[in-house]
C-alpha cells in the first residue's frame, strides 16, 4: 500500500534522480542559448557540450512517453540530429529548452500513432530485463520488489491519456514549472493545472484498481 | 444520498492541488487553499490521494543509458553530412546467378565463367582506353569513338548534359515519390494543433507548407552538388587515365624504336 500523509508538500520526498531535470546546468556552465550561439560562431564542441547536457534527459522522457526504451533511442537521434541541423537557424524567439522539449513531444506523438508502444512496455520494459541496456534502477535490497513496484507505477503512467501524462512527465521527472509545461504545449497555464490535477487523480485511481 | 459533485469553491481548490504539491502556488493562493482544508474533508481527502500518485511516481527511476556523449554528437554528425546516394537505377547490381543455391560443381563453373566475363571486360576496358574511347549514350543507343594515339583526344563534355539530365530527372521522380508523405505529415499536424483557432491553424499549414517548399529547394540543391561532383570526377578520371595513356606510350616508343 503506498503511503499517505497529509501534511504540507515539504513533506512530500525522494525526487527525481539529478541529472535529468531540464539537462541540469551548473553555476559555472555556459547556458543552452550561449551554447547555441557559440555553435552558430563555428564552435562544434558547443554541440558536443549540448548533447552530454541533453542526451539523457531526452532519452529518459522519450522512454516515459512511448514506453519502449529501443524507440526512447530512435527519438533522442533524431532529436539530436534535429538540433544539429537545426542550431544555425536558431533565432531564440523561445527559449532553446521549449524548443528542445517540443521536438521531443511531437516525435514521441508521431510514433504512437503508428502503434501502440504502451502495450509493449508492460510486456517488455518494466518487466526485469537482464540485457543490462537500459534498465529500471534497482535500489537497496529490495530489488524485485522494487522492480514489481516499479512496473505498476509504469503502466498506470503509460496506461493515462496522451495529454495528462506529457503534462504528469514534464512536471515530475523533468521538473518543469507549470508555466514552461504550457509553452512547450503551446496551451494555456490553467488547462496545464487542469491536465496534471486530471492526470494524478487517474494515476492514483489505476494505482489503486493495479494493488487489489 | 451524499452529493459527490464536487462544489464550485471546492473545483477550483482542486485544480490548485498540483501547484500546491509542487511547491509552485503563490503564498496567498497556498493561504486559501490551506484555509479551505481545514473545513472540507473531501478535499483533504483528494489532497491525500494527488499526494499518494505524486509519492508512487518516485517508483518508477529509470537508470542512466549512460552512452558517451562525443560519440553521439560524432555518430549525429556523421548522419547530417549530405550522403551520397547512388540512385537505384546507377547503382551496381550484386550477381546473382540463377540457381546459386545449386552444387558445388555448378558453383565452380559459374565462378569460372564471371572470372573470364570479367577478364574480357577487363582487356576490352584497356584497349578502350589505349585507344582513347569516347563513349556516349543516347537516342538508345550506344556511340563509340576512337582516337587513334597522337591525335586530338576526344572531349567528356559532350557526355555532360546527358548525364546531368538522367540524373535530374532521377531527382524529379524522388522529389514526385516524397510529395504524398508531405501532404500526409501536414494533414497529421493540423490534427495535431487541433486546439487552434481555424486562423492560427491556417497560419501554421502556410508556415509548414513554406518549410516543405524549403526542404524541396535544399534537395535540388543536394542533387546539384552531387552532379557537379561527379562531373569533376569524370574530369579528373578523364585526365588520369590521359596521363596513364602518355606513359604507356612514353614506355612503349623507345622500345619499338629500338627494335
Amino acid at each position: 500500500m503506498l503511503e499517505t500523509s497529509t501534511t504540507g508538500p515539504d513533506s512530500v520526498v525522494p525526487r527525481v534522480a539529478e541529472g535529468v531535470q531540464r539537462g541540469a546546468i551548473g553555476p559555472m556552465e555556459p547556458s543552452d542559448e550561449e551554447l547555441v550561439l557559440r555553435f552558430q560562431r563555428g564552435d562544434e564542441d558547443a554541440f558536443e557540450a549540448m548533447v552530454a547536457r541533453w542526451n539523457e534527459p531526452i532519452l529518459q522522457l522519450a522512454t516515459r512517453l512511448t514506453g519502449d526504451p529501443e524507440e526512447a533511442k530512435d527519438v533522442r537521434q533524431m532529436t539530436l540530429l534535429k538540433t544539429y541541423q537545426g542550431l544555425s537557424r536558431f533565432e531564440g524567439r523561445a527559449r532553446f529548452s521549449t524548443w528542445l522539449y517540443r521536438v521531443v513531444l511531437n516525435l514521441c506523438r508521431d510514433r504512437q500513432r503508428s502503434h501502440d508502444a504502451r502495450t509493449r512496455l508492460t510486456e517488455s520494459s518494466a518487466e526485469a530485463r537482464d540485457d543490462g541496456d537500459y534498465v529500471l534502477e534497482e535500489t537497496g535490497f529490495h530489488v524485485a520488489r522494487d522492480r514489481e513496484v516499479a512496473s505498476v507505477v509504469a503502466q498506470a503512467v503509460l496506461a493515462l491519456p496522451t495529454a495528462e501524462r506529457e503534462v504528469l512527465v514534464l512536471r515530475h521527472y523533468h521538473d518543469l514549472p507549470f508555466p514552461a509545461i504550457a509553452e512547450v504545449l503551446g496551451a494555456p497555464v490553467t488547462t496545464v493545472k487542469s491536465r496534471m490535477t486530471r492526470g494524478l487523480t487517474l494515476l492514483r485511481t489505476r494505482l489503486a484498481a493495479l494493488e487489489t | 444520498m451524499k452529493d459527490l459533485t464536487p462544489s464550485g469553491s471546492c473545483a477550483r481548490m482542486r485544480e490548485e492541488m498540483p501547484a500546491f504539491l509542487y511547491c509552485e502556488l503563490e503564498a496567498e493562493a497556498r493561504a486559501e487553499l490551506e484555509q479551505h482544508l481545514t473545513g472540507c474533508a473531501s478535499c483533504r481527502d483528494e489532497l491525500a490521494a494527488m499526494r499518494d500518485a505524486r509519492v508512487a511516481l518516485d517508483r518508477w527511476r529509470l537508470a542512466s543509458a549512460g552512452d558517451d556523449p562525443r560519440v553521439l554528437a560524432r555518430e549525429i554528425r556523421r548522419q547530417a553530412e549530405p550522403a551520397v546516394v547512388v540512385p537505384a537505377a546507377l547503382a551496381p547490381r550484386p550477381f546473382m546467378p540463377r540457381g546459386s543455391h545449386g552444387s558445388d560443381g555448378s558453383r565452380g563453373r559459374l565462378v569460372r565463367l564471371a572470372a573470364m566475363v570479367s577478364g574480357s571486360a577487363a582487356a576490352l576496358f584497356l584497349a578502350l582506353c589505349a585507344l582513347s574511347t569516347e563513349v556516349q549514350v543516347g537516342d538508345g543507343s550506344l556511340r563509340l569513338g576512337f582516337t587513334l594515339p597522337g591525335k586530338h583526344s576526344p572531349s567528356t563534355t559532350a557526355l555532360a548534359p546527358e548525364l546531368e539530365q538522367h540524373v535530374r530527372s532521377i531527382a524529379a521522380q524522388e522529389v514526385a515519390m516524397r510529395e504524398p508523405g508531405l501532404r500526409q505529415s501536414q494533414e497529421e499536424l493540423a490534427q495535431r494543433y487541433s486546439f487552434m483557432t481555424k486562423e492560427e491553424m491556417l497560419q501554421e499549414i502556410l508556415r509548414l507548407s513554406q518549410a516543405v517548399d524549403v526542404a524541396l529547394a535544399e534537395n535540388q540543391r543536394s542533387w546539384d552538388d552531387r552532379l557537379t561532383t561527379l562531373r569533376n570526377d569524370a574530369v579528373r578520371n578523364d585526365i588520369d587515365q590521359r596521363r596513364a595513356i602518355s606513359d604507356i606510350y612514353s614506355y612503349i616508343r623507345p622500345a619499338s624504336t629500338d627494335r
